[in-house]
């Protein structure tokens, strides 16, 4: 393969602007699809992606296209995800690449994710081909928006291609300017092997697929290879290419990007990021890796049903080897039983591992509120870190708890500043600057990361009507006036509904929960006292009043029998439900507190 | 040891009009055709002697004539159909007891004394209520001055066990309307009262109104102070309450209701109809049967000859039927009965189910006298006592 005939190049914006649609327009335009199998956002494979209409997961498709010059090039795309959650995937991507696609939406203009990805993709020295998207919206404004690129970015205004993905309109000139512009890969096709491996999955026939992109020399099937940080050594038993579904190829060569399945069965024997080399030696040089991601909010998952522990075991197993951005311990809670403490990368994220979990594993789950990762430093000089309330040493032991902070921008229309300026505030936020770029602003603002990771996103999107985005940045820990709220039944506290919140917070916080929990929790032979405490120190109180009449009136004949099973059946409904002390509480309860958080 | 004995139910279906919080098996008929009701009283005896033979060696205890509303028939009918009973098994020595239920209407009332020359010794009487306001919300066909003057009737045709049915938690019933209701039961001396809270079975037209939010049934605590004050105001009128519905003076208690709570076996024929069946060889633990509930379907099979065999047939586990022993005794006043459910299942009740205890501890039951019971809080929460059990 002619390296100079190839370009890599990936499709980058902000949540929704297009790129998957764009995607699907290209893989037209060069024949890639065959008619029968067309559909819209055609990379995005999952069904949970299908169903929410993002992208979670990056994809690749390889496209052969004869270019005005009567060249046959090989495009090498990669479609993105625009979700700040899944950044990791872009800046992965970014990797495997010579140009980036940006595309704007033409009637929002530049957004916190679009500024975000823009600026990774120029940290890592590819060429920007920028393009404004949807201009057969009534409301589009593809000028505003392609001056907001030059004014933002810092890019041409002139350059800025209008594209109509949805349409068509402007898709051929991109395959030109794809040529053109993006630069073919630089490597050493004469030099000894090196791979990188940006993505990798669990295949139940193959073992683990590696994707890569050869940067020197190539690979053969059947070659001698070995991970490079690993230290391990394979037989290359396949070799693909997805264009756009998998093909055997005898070889990947310099700057192609394919799959290497070498029958490696788990995923946690090969590392992303790790480069691919020859077994013998002399060992060339290992390649950039990436930055290991670290999950940023924790929550427990359990099963609704005790049995299903194991099936829940199994199947966090098996998503793993799909998704080693999440991580999972065992846990135990007085209230929900076994479990597992789980990181994740952002609430979305943890969102879609739990509704995979759900339904590609048929498994009924309860999930408790989210947290961050916390820093405490002891009294004793110790500093630890805790990811669950259940960890937060006693009051006495404490010197200061400091909480992980954000730097979150956030772009919005100027009529909407007022919106979120007062929900900053509520937030305990911090304004460090405002920025004014035509009509748009845009904010910065320190905010505890605890305050954003349940429903920022959500409220942002509701205060601003849409229009406003947030993109955000770990910049440190800063000590806050936390406490830990227990809640309590009946004098015993229910671990799973224990959360640490800012002093101030704490008392409405704690009567919304016992309110909540009031709602669902059924009455009971006795009166079920509810509280929320700050250690011995109760803030919140409410009583579920004990139950006063639950009668059969009549039992005769026939009635005999359907009583009976009826009670069997009110048993069984009453086995899911927790016990806590004496009191009953139901699962539903449990899930309604726990969802209280994203619509306080 | 109990004596061998059998009761039977006769359920005809056959109702002037169908309540709307009604769930058993009837068919609407203003006038009962007599060739309709001759091929219903045929089938009904055709069942019985293909039944009774299970049940032989027995003596016979109980007649019970249910429904439906089973004073439709004819008293010639009903004069029949015990005949034909009496035929199958000898008496067990007492007095057999034979109820039929009853609805305050003009037809009836002027039947019963040809009913009672029939043999019906106990009359049911479906009165409900003494307000025309809860007889039209119950969707009932009398009126309040019919019930009275059928219980007037009643005793003037000469019967000395009548029972009359209460209903309570109508909407728009209040507390007071409940207390008068009893009143005025009371002022007949009525041997029987069965007092029921309304209960919305799932499917009926009742379901969907409160569903659909048209009907709002007496709430908890309200439901609760009905059921204490009926309880306590029948009490004072000298009627006990010796099951969760039921209050009888000395002696008159429900013979054939108590069947049912004791275990005893039960013949029962008649569309819908259920069975029970003492211990016998293949259900160690005794055995329940039940007829179709649509009457063509019953008719077509008795009348094809296959009266025999009941199409529903569950035998009861050990386990189903330790728990039927528990909530069935706890319903009654007598209790649960710590050495005859050991006698009969190997284990005392509170080795069973350790949650007695904590239902004791609670206030819901006590044990005294060898039994275990309902106290009167217990009263209100025996569904909550019975989930335990099961
Ligand atoms: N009118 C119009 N709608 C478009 C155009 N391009 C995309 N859309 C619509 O915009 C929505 C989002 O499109 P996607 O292609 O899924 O966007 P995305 O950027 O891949 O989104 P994420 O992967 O979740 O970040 C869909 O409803 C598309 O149909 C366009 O050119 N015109
Ligand atoms: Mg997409």
């Amino acid at each position: 393969m002619d390296a100079s005939k190839i370009r890599n190049f990936c499709i980058i914006a902000h949540i929704d602007h297009g790129k998957s649609t764009l995607a699907d327009r290209l893989l037209d335009a060069t024949g890639t699809l065959g008619a029968r199998e067309k559909r819209d956002q055609f990379l995005d494979k999952m069904e949970l992606e299908q169903e929410r209409g993002i992208t979670i997961k990056a994809q690749t498709a390889r496209m052969t296209y004869r270019a005005k010059d009567g060249e046959d090039y090989i495009l090498n795309l990669i479609d993105t995800p625009g979700h700040v959650d899944f950044s990791y995937e872009v800046s992965r991507a970014l990797q495997a690449c010579e140009g980036a696609v940006l595309v704007v939406d033409a009637s929002q203009g530049i957004e916190a994710q679009t500024l975000a990805n823009a600026y990774m993709a120029i940290e890592a020295d590819l060429e920007i081909l920028p393009i404004v998207n949807k201009i057969d919206l009534p409301a589009a404004d593809p000028e505003g928006a392609a001056q907001q690129v030059e004014d933002v970015i810092g890019l041409d205004a002139a350059d800025v291609l209008p594209v109509s993905a949805k349409e068509g309109t402007g898709v051929d000139e991109l395959l030109e300017r794809i040529v053109a512009n993006v630069p073919p890969p630089r490597g050493d096709a004469e030099a000894p092997l090196r791979a990188l491996i940006f993505d990798a999955w669990f295949d139940s026939y193959v073992g683990v697929a590696a994707l890569v992109r050869v940067v020197d020399g190539e690979v053969k099937k059947g070659d001698r290879v070995k991970l490079r940080a690993q230290g391990s050594e394979h037989d290359v038993q396949d070799l693909h290419v997805i264009d756009p579904h998998p093909r055997r190829v005898k070889r990947l060569g310099a700057g192609e990007v394919g799959v290497v399945i070498c029958g490696i069965k788990s995923l946690d024997e090969l590392k992303i990021g790790d480069t691919i080399v020859p077994a013998a030696p002399p060992l060339p040089d290992a390649l950039p890796g990436f930055r290991e991601v670290k999950p940023m909010v924790f929550s427990g998952l359990y099963p609704v049903e005790a049995e299903d522990y194991h099936s829940l075991k199994a199947a966090l197993e098996k998503l793993r080897l799909n998704d080693s951005s999440f991580q999972y311990e065992p846990e135990t809670s007085a209230a929900l039983g076994f479990g597992f403490r789980c990181g994740f990368l952002g609430f979305l994220h943890c969102e879609i591992i739990q509704e995979r979990l759900e339904r590609e594993y048929d498994l009924d789950l309860i999930t408790t509120a989210p947290t961050v990762r916390y820093r405490v430093e002891k009294k004793d000089g110790e500093t630890i870190e805790i990811e669950t309330p259940a960890a937060l040493p006693d009051v006495m032991e404490i010197a200061t708890i400091n909480e992980p902070t954000i730097l979150a921008t956030i772009h919005v229309p100027q009529e909407y500043v007022g919106a979120v300026i007062a929900l900053c505030q509520e937030r305990r936020g911090n304004q460090r600057d405002m920025a004014v770029h035509g009509g748009r602003v845009q904010i910065r603002y320190e905010l505890p990361l605890a305050e954003v990771v349940a429903d920022f996103h959500d409220r942002i999107k509701s205060v601003t009507r849409g229009f406003g985005s947030y993109d955000y940045d770990l910049i440190g820990y800063t000590p806050a006036a936390l406490v830990k709220l227990d809640i309590l039944v009946n004098g015993d506290p229910v671990d799973a509904l224990s959360l640490i919140v800012h002093r101030d917070k704490a008392h409405t916080r704690g009567a919304d929960l016992a309110r909540k929990l009031k709602e669902f929790i059924p009455r009971q032979m006795f009166e079920v006292a509810i509280q929320a405490a700050i250690g011995a120190k109760v803030v919140a109180r409410t009583t579920v009043k004990a139950l006063r009449k639950n009668v059969t009136a009549k039992c005769y004949g026939g009635d005999i029998s359907r009583k009976r099973k009826l009670l069997e059946k009110q048993k069984a409904g009453k086995r899911r439900m927790k016990r806590v002390g004496s009191v009953e509480i139901p699962q539903e309860a449990f899930l309604a507190a726990l969802k209280l958080g994203d619509d306080s | 040891m109990r004596r061998k004995d059998v009761g039977v139910y006769i359920h005809v279906p056959f109702c002037e009009r169908v309540c709307p919080y009604c769930d058993f098996a009837v068919v609407a008929r203003r006038v009962i055709d007599p060739a309709e009701e001759a091929r219903l009283v045929t089938a009904l005896q055709t069942e019985l002697r293909a039944r009774a033979p299970a049940y032989a060696g027995r003596s016979l205890a109980t007649i019970y004539f249910g429904g439906g509303t089973p004073s439709l028939l004819r008293p010639a009918s009903i004069a029949g159909l015990i005949e034909a009973v009496r035929g199958q098994w000898n008496p067990d020595g007492e007095p057999l007891e034979i109820t039929l239920e009853l609805n305050p209407s003009t037809v009836e009332r002027e039947r019963l004394p040809a009913f009672r020359d029939a043999g019906v010794d106990r009359l049911s009487i479906g009165v409900q209520s003494f307000d025309d306001e809860s007889l039209h919300r119950l969707g009932r066909a009398h009126r309040v001055d019919e019930a009275h003057r059928t219980l007037e009737a009643a005793r003037s045709a000469g019967f000395t066990n009548l029972s009359l049915d209460l209903i309570f938690g109508v909407p728009s019933q209040d507390l007071a309307g409940v207390r008068k209701d009893v009143r005025e039961a009371l002022a007949y001396r009525p041997e029987h009262v069965s007092a029921y809270g309304l209960t919305v079975e799932e499917g009926t037209p009742y379901a969907t109104a409160v569903a659909r939010g048209q009907l709002q049934p007496a709430d908890d605590e309200t439901g609760a102070a009905m059921m204490e004050a009926v309880s306590a105001d029948l009490g004072a009128g000298g009627l006990e309450r010796y099951e969760i519905s039921s209050y009888a003076r000395p002696g008159y208690q429900a013979r054939h209701n108590r069947r049912y709570w004791r275990r005893e076996p039960v013949l029962g024929i008649g569309v819908g109809a259920h069975s029970s069946e003492s211990p016998g060889s293949g259900t160690p633990f005794g055995a329940r049967r039940a007829n179709e509930r649509q009457l063509a379907a019953w008719l077509a099979r008795i009348e094809g000859g296959g009266g025999a065999g009941p199409p529903q047939f569950e035998a009861l586990s050990e386990p189903e039927a330790r728990s039927e022993a528990g909530f069935l005794g706890l319903r009654t006043q007598p209790g649960l009965n710590r050495r005859r459910f050991e006698a009969e299942f190997g284990l005392l009740p509170e080795v069973c189910w350790p949650a007695l205890q904590e239902l004791r501890e609670a206030g819901l039951l006590e044990e005294a006298d060898g039994a275990w019971r309902l106290t009167q809080r217990g009263w209100l929460l025996s569904d909550t006592v019975f989930e335990r059990l099961v």
